[in-house]
């Protein structure tokens, strides 16, 4: 694919098995890229944040990764502000 | 770009249950990325089903043994995240498996990440990522190694 988000090798004694990868935006998921395979199989794009996402997150609105660890941080400094952790 | 570390651990014996390998947590004040990872077994080959995982993981921390990350580069400060190897209770684990593999006992698999594509963990005090490993018919040693950036 063009601008594969990563690349998996897998040596065996079947032989290597390669395959591009891209990185669900929304979950982190790493999704393996069949060559030619229908790009439904692998996931979808997000219109609202215009990147790759797997098929779990297909569907679910768009809460991207990088906005849920900015909720997790601030609730995490948040507690700590209260003495709680 | 940040400073880079490697990290290496392992898991013995392997399980019918996941058991965690090597776990990487975060602190407050960096968020790591999770660019290489590599998994493999060092026991006697057989054809043996072994299935390979990776998972964040939240504040309930595992216990395990300490490691030190390696700078990549002589001249960095040691890292801000905390690992552990060989984890004999397990961490509390969320949402699901960003990845996971079945793979044969005599396969290694490496994963590398594009620039802008690593997997990012919240800089939130011990959040993190656990490599992990099953298998029913393997009770021998797995490994992993785990690349960061801080």
């Amino acid at each position: 694919m063009r601008r594969p988000g990563g690349y998996l090798i897998g040596v065996s004694p079947a032989g290597v098995r390669e395959c591009d990868t891209f990185t669900c935006s929304h979950c982190q998921h790493i999704v393996f890229v069949k060559p030619k395979c229908d790009p439904a199989d692998m996931g979808g794009f997000c219109q609202v944040c215009g990147t790759l996402i797997c098929e779990l997150c297909v569907g679910k609105g768009c809460t991207p990764w990088e906005k849920q660890m900015e909720r997790a941080e601030a609730r995490d400094a948040a507690l700590r502000s209260y003495g709680l952790r | 770009m940040g400073a880079r570390y490697a990290s290496t651990g392992f898991q013995t014996p392997v399980a019918a249950t996941f058991k965690t390998m090597l776990e990487l947590k975060a602190g407050t004040t960096v968020r790591p990325r999770v660019y290489d990872f590599l998994m493999g077994a060092s026991g006697t080959p057989a054809d043996n089903a072994l299935e390979y995982a990776l998972q964040k993981t939240t504040a309930a921390v595992g216990v395990g043994t300490s490691v030190t990350p390696e700078p990549l580069d002589p001249a960095d400060v040691a890292a801000l995240v905390t690992v552990l190897e060989d984890l004999t209770t397990e961490p509390t684990l969320a949402g699901i498996p960003i990845f996971d593999i079945g793979v044969n006992l005599r396969a290694s698999y490496r994963w590398v990440a594009a620039p802008d594509s690593e997997i990012i963990i919240a800089a939130v005090a011990n959040e993190g990522l656990a490599a992990m490993v099953l298998s029913s018919a393997y009770t021998g040693q797995a490994e992993a190694t785990l690349m960061h950036e801080e």
